[in-house]
């Protein structure tokens, strides 16, 4: 991939991705990335980088450790700490859903109450996340105000 | 969170609905046995209705308290919490004869009238999960369109 800059009269700055393939897995990624706004996640996966849209995670998990980012096609490994995610990306819907989990708003399909207190959270994948009581009060903040609380 | 403090919310927990099933326990007893002549319910039958009804709240608080309500689970559990439910309180009114002087149909009319309780418990909190889950999937939907919004 060859990255170019060129200046121009253009009032407005302009992306354009040109190639053979702009439904690629890559230009699909680019155009994520760059449309969001947001500063990019790095992960690794095999030895190389790769940026990752706010968008693309699903969820993160901390796993013996080591923070993970599971795309719904992948999982990739971040650097950092799951408290620097949830600060970098509480604005673009990532929750702190447990101790050692951020979910990501925008995925959530559907959420259903549990007895004492508890939300089951359904992904838009299909995978389910149970809430405790504790970050369910949060979360049910988070919805409503937009804020998150300590 | 240490055991201790879990045994602690657990007791809390179940107390509450403890405390309701000794209330309906007791208030359907005196009216049976008022109604059919009887003078009035004995302390040692008040004692072993507070422990028929502390054995149904812990029991309700253990198998329904962490079940997942969309599952079959839930549904599972539920049988086995009325089940054990009317055995307790089948089983509390013979062997303590709540009804001493009174016929013996009578322990049929607490049993029928305690499920019927029991039932109308576990559906009014399954409608009050779902208009919960309606409330929650709203304030959702606001949230994503508010944040896919500001990007």
């Amino acid at each position: 991939m060859k990255v170019r800059f060129e200046t121009s009269d253009v009032p407005e700055l302009e992306i354009v991705i040109r190639g053979a393939d702009t439904d690629s897995g890559q230009a699909r990624r680019l155009m994520k990335l760059l449309g969001s706004g947001a500063q990019p996640i790095v992960a690794r996966a095999q030895e190389e980088s790769v940026l990752l849209a706010p968008q693309e995670v699903l969820y993160a998990e901390t796993v013996d450790d080591r923070l993970c980012a599971c795309t719904g096609d992948a999982v990739l490994l971040l650097s950092g700490t799951l408290e620097q995610l949830e600060k970098a990306y509480a604005a673009v819907g990532y929750f702190r859903c447990a101790k050692s989990m951020l979910v990501n708003l925008m995925y959530v399909e559907r959420l259903r109450s549990q007895p004492n207190g508890r939300i089951l959270i359904t992904l838009r994948n299909g995978e389910q996340l149970l809430v405790s009581r504790r970050y369910a009060a949060k979360l049910r903040e988070k919805i409503k105000t937009g804020r998150d609380t300590e | 969170m240490n055991w201790y403090k879990k045994m602690y919310v657990f007791a809390l927990n179940a107390k509450l609905t403890m405390g309701v099933f000794y209330v309906a326990i007791v208030f359907v007893t005196a009216v049976i046995t008022l109604c059919l002549g009887g003078t009035g319910v004995s302390a040692w039958s008040l004692l072993s209705m507070l422990l028929a009804a502390m054995l149904i709240g812990f029991s309700q608080e253990l198998l329904l308290g962490n079940a997942d309500f969309s599952g079959s689970v839930f549904f599972g559990r539920s049988i086995l919490w009325v089940v054990f439910s009317m055995a307790v309180t089948l089983g509390g009114a013979l062997i303590f004869r709540w009804f001493a002087a009174l016929p013996a149909w009578s322990v049929a009319v607490l049993g029928a009238v305690m499920l019927f309780g029991f039932i109308a418990m576990l559906v009014s909190q399954k409608f009050e999960w779902e208009a919960d889950a309606i409330g929650l999937n709203r304030d959702l939907r606001q949230y994503q369109n508010d944040v896919h919004e500001q990007q």
